[in-house]
């Protein structure tokens, strides 16, 4: 039996490409139904940690509850639902998603539909969501708005004849989109009296009160002092606290279906606490969760140490509490020959990788050593076996492999027809596999390819963006595994293999890589006090050299009027960059090596 | 540690200022001459007032014991940028106010296009009696890019004004390695200096801070400084080596990391900063460093004189700024980098006589890795850079840190 809420509820997200106006169109609506009062708003009130606010990108989606009062003179009660807005957290978004009943697609009124436009409204269609199109910065003196509904009709197949006109930093038509969402975006719709059941859609970890997640109560309603039992985790807990956010946590008595807020249960460990599992009664426990949930997994892997052995444990202790607040997270430990002990560790992506070292260089103070990020490859070995291998050390001798597969994903670019050329460039010298074309508008293609993960983790998007001129825009989904040839390209420093500075790469390209990987190293490795040969090698051959003069001088004798304090400072700094750099053997190598390598041109 | 006790006092002003410099000058262009009045009145003021000085660091006047003068020395800046008038006032308040010993070195330093021979004169009367010029190179066009404003001529010029004078100790200074210098006309610049016969050269590879003026350009021209400088590193090397033959081989030995002199011209003052021992400074910037033994505190301490010209000339003279305590560890490594810069080296049996435990217990793997590097050698007692680790001597020194 579905039994409407009393109140008028509207569950809603904001979906939009990168730089299109997602977070200020949240201020805005924040500001002007006064749920947070304009001397409260720092800009991109959202976007909570300091690292996201100077990246521009939502890490953490969150749920923010607005009361509006319609032309009409009816109250309301909108919830709007962050959603990430990086690749690296597409199954984030589109467990957001279905927290809502409708989606409010921005897009530039300059820029038009971009990747990330088509991939997120895609999966709002998909999941049913009422989209509702809004062009954004129609104050702008290049935007071209009418152009731009052609293309969202065209490309999305979404009907912009009733497209609001917007512009989210002045306010401009703001009203008139809470009025929109308030007459198009269904009610929600659920059992009131039924069974329990709830969507965790985002967790955070708070230091003082545990895991705090966000829910969407489905059916029934969850209270404080509910014992509870989480489907996919089977992990059984007493509600502490309910409630919903405004401008800051404000605990309520229920939550009940149709609505959106957050649960405090106690857990301090965010990986019992799954993004899309199904919170139920523990004892009235239902049959079926609600769809969509996955276990996520990581896609991308390297290894952090710590630049001091000393800082072992440190960082363990640090990872240990990053795992709290990010269950896409994982980590294990590791040994290096040429790095010592460590930690193989696994993420989103590129981004995401990024995070995590920003974090816990940031707010755990620690010097890190981050190599070479990997894929996880699937080996498949003549005596039958199958291993996934995430880092190139540890990939067998050739001798033993049957077949080695990498994982795939299926990209989407945008680009204006004149750079197309140069992006089947790019795609193929990436290995792509082209799977279609399609023109948006006269201007404007869509190319879509098969492209192996491993070309695309370091560069491949800096690529994309020069070789357009920065109009490209680029969205993947994960794809299959697929058989490659491939092999290890180790590196020697000094007639010693370098294990971390291992590599996959293809053996079509390997002998180019060897050759560009040396000499880049050669030009990065700084002087020491020897001269210090560098080798790359396939299977033991070696296939390039290179080596690092012995250092003739480092000497500033300048020590004037008796400033000894100065030069002690000059020394000391000197040191200090010393220890940046990592001691493999007797060679130092700037941290910056590991990057390096993959960035090597295999195309000269 | 030196019974040696030096006297610093520093001009702060310059003709002009030079494209590579960031030491602590102010062109005569941008100030007045009643600031530079000002000035020295204070630095008199200061030497006055000495006692003071060491009051402010937290001696106790009945414990402190300051040795006797045995060097003076008028740096900048360039001092022969002011009135010679000014300079011989400073002298005579130096030895009025201090104790000297029986023999004092008393340097001055002067730039090749502002020594006259009545300023010579006047400081030579004054008790001046070696002069360090501030040659740098002698060729013209690298004069002209370290925007130096003087010609090679100039540098003969003033040499033979000190001579005339009585001046029997001169220092030239040199500087190699300056952008678009050949290794040829390095070696003429080390021959025409060779010719005009000083008792003594110091000798510095071009370094940029990043605050010299010529920095930024060249760092535009070449990504940033620090590459300009692993770009030249071996041409830097080479010129280095060629400095140490030639001068070596004309009978002026290397006895510190730049500085080369004949017999019995070597510079007190100097010797006296790589001995540890005590030296007051007077003038904006100027340092100082009072050993335990002088002063009766726990450490030694080494501070410098407020910066700022205009607040100096204004009566803020005797100011304490950045004062380091330095003891124990601290005070070791001090000891080990400074005696390194020296020929003979450390002296392990002075370093145990004073901290009480070994060197090479102290600092057991810097040492051994230094002399596994071949950077260290040792000889009895001694230990000392090696021919490499003079041109290595920051890393060697960067290791006992």
């Amino acid at each position: 039996m579905s039994i409407k809420q009393s109140r008028s509820i509207r569950n809603f997200c904001i979906i939009a490409h990168i730089d299109h106006g997602k977070s200020t169109l949240a201020d805005r609506l924040l500001e002007i139904t006064g749920t947070i009062s304009k001397r409260e708003m720092t800009d991109q009130v959202l976007d909570k940690m300091d690292l996201e606010r100077e990246r521009g990108i939502t890490i953490k989606a969150q749920a923010v509850r607005m009361n509006f009062v319609d032309s009409k003179g009816e109250e309301h009660e909108l919830n709007l639902i962050d959603t990430p807005g990086h690749v690296d957290f597409s199954y984030e978004v589109s467990r957001s998603l279905a927290a809502c009943e409708g989606a409010l697609l921005v897009v530039d009124a300059a820029q038009g539909v971009e990747a990330q436009t088509i991939a997120n409204a895609y999966l709002a269609v998909e999941g049913g969501l009422e989209v509702i199109p809004v062009i954004n910065k129609v104050d702008l003196p290049v935007a071209r708005p009418e152009e731009v509904k052609k293309e969202v009709e065209e490309v999305l197949g979404i009907d912009c004849s009733n497209a609001l006109m917007v512009s989210a930093k002045t306010g401009l038509g703001v009203e008139a989109l809470l009025e929109r969402i308030v007459t198009d975006v269904p009610t929600p719709v659920g059992d009131q009296e039924g069974p329990l059941r709830a969507l965790i859609f985002d967790s955070h970890y708070d230091a003082y009160r545990g895991v705090i997640a966000f829910v969407r109560v489905v059916d029934g309603s969850i209270k404080k002092g509910m014992k509870i039992k989480m489907f996919a985790s089977g992990e059984v807990d007493i509600i502490e606290e309910v409630g919903m956010m405004t401008a800051s946590t404000n605990p309520l008595p229920t939550l009940s279906a149709g609505e959106v807020g957050y649960v405090v249960t106690g857990i301090k460990d965010v990986s019992r606490i799954k993004v899309g599992d199904t919170i139920t009664d523990f004892h009235l426990p239902v049959d079926q969760p609600l769809a969509g949930y996955r276990e996520i997994k990581p896609m991308v892997f390297a290894g952090l140490y710590p630049l001091e052995g000393g800082d072992y444990t440190d960082l363990r202790d640090s990872l240990e509490k990053l795992e709290l607040n990010d269950p896409a997270f994982v980590w294990e430990p590791e040994t290096s020959m040429a790095l010592g002990f460590g930690f193989r560790c696994g993420f989103l992506g590129l981004l995401h990788m990024d995070i995590i070292r920003e974090r816990l260089e940031r707010e755990y103070k620690l010097e890190l050593l981050v190599t070479t990020p990997s894929v996880a490859y699937r080996v498949n070995k003549e005596n039958g076996d199958s291993i996934i291998v995430s880092n190139p050390a540890d990939m067998p001798p050739s001798g033993d492999i049957e077949t080695v597969e990498e994982p795939t994903v299926a990209a989407t670019i945008i680009v204006p027809t004149e750079y197309v050329g140069a992006m089947y460039e790019l795609c193929s010298e990436r290995r792509g596999v082209h799977v279609d074309m399609r023109y948006l508008s006269e201007t404007r293609v869509e190319l879509r390819y098969v492209l192996p993960l491993a070309e695309i983790l370091v560069d491949f998007f800096d690529h994309l963006k020069s070789r357009s001129r920065g109009y490209a825009s680029f969205d993947y989904e994960v794809n299959d595994y697929q058989v490659a040839d491939l092999s290890r390209l180790d590196i020697l420093l000094g007639g010693d293999i370098v294990d971390a500075l291992s590599l996959i790469v293809p053996k079509a390209t390997a002998y180019n890589v060897g050759k560009n990987l040396t000499e880049k190293l050669r030009e990065i490795i700084p002087r020491q006090q020897f001269e210090v040969s560098i080798q790359a090698a396939i299977g033991g051959r070696i296939i390039a050299r290179e080596s690092v003069k012995a250092q003739r001088k480092d000497v500033t004798a300048r020590c004037y009027g008796g400033d000894i304090s100065r030069k002690r400072k000059l020394l000391e700094r000197q040191k200090e960059g010393k220890k940046k750099m990592k001691r493999l053997g007797k060679v130092e190598i700037p941290q910056e090596a590991f990057m390096t390598i993959l960035k090597v041109d295999d195309t000269k | 540690m030196s019974d040696g006790f030096g006297i610093y006092v520093h001009i702060p002003f310059c003709r002009r200022k030079c494209g590579y410099c960031d030491f602590h000058s102010i062109p005569l262009t941008q100030t007045s001459q009643d600031t530079v009045n000002r000035t020295i009145d204070q630095v008199r003021a200061e030497i006055a007032a000495h006692t003071s000085l060491v009051e402010a660091i937290g001696a106790d006047l009945d414990q402190v014991k300051l040795p006797d003068v045995t060097s003076i020395y008028i740096g900048g800046g360039t001092p022969s940028a002011v009135p010679a008038a000014g300079i011989r006032a400073i002298i005579s308040d130096v030895m009025k106010s201090f104790q000297m010993a029986d023999e004092v070195e008393v340097t001055v330093e002067v730039n090749p296009d502002t020594a006259s021979q009545d300023w010579l004169q006047t400081v030579f009367d004054a008790g001046a009696n070696r002069i360090s010029i501030g040659a740098q190179s002698m060729d013209e066009t690298v004069l002209h890019t370290l925007g130096r404003p003087h010609g090679p001529g100039d540098v003969e010029d003033t040499v033979k004004a000190a001579r005339a004078v009585g001046f029997a100790h001169l220092s030239l200074d040199l500087i190699y390695g300056a952008p678009e210098e050949s290794l040829e006309s390095w070696e003429q610049t080390v021959e025409a200096a060779l010719r005009v016969q000083p008792e003594h050269f110091s000798v510095y590879g071009l370094t940029l801070s990043p605050e010299a003026p010529m920095a930024a350009e060249l760092g535009c021209r070449h990504g940033s400084i620090r590459e300009w400088e692993v770009a030249s590193e071996d041409s830097l090397a080479a010129k280095h080596d060629l400095a140490v033959t030639k001068l070596e081989a004309a009978g002026y030995p290397r006895y510190e990391l730049c500085s080369y002199g004949v017999e019995g011209h070597r510079s007190r003052h100097n010797m006296n900063y790589w001995a540890q021992g005590g030296y007051l400074g007077f003038g904006p910037g100027a340092h100082s460093h009072l050993p335990a033994k002088v002063t009766g505190l726990a450490g030694a301490m080494r501070w410098c004189d407020g910066r700022s010209v205009d607040q100096y000339s204004e009566g803020a003279g005797n100011q304490i700024a950045d004062m380091d305590v330095v003891q124990g560890a601290a005070a070791r490594t001090e000891m080990v980098c400074l005696a390194l810069r020296m020929k003979e080296g450390l002296d392990m049996s002075t370093y145990r006589a004073r901290f009480g435990s070994d060197f090479v217990d102290d600092f057991s793997g810097p040492y051994a890795q230094l002399s596994e590097d071949q950077l260290l050698v040792t000889f009895g007692d001694r230990v000392r850079l090696s021919a490499e680790g003079w041109l290595l001597a920051d890393h060697v020194m960067a290791q006992f840190i």
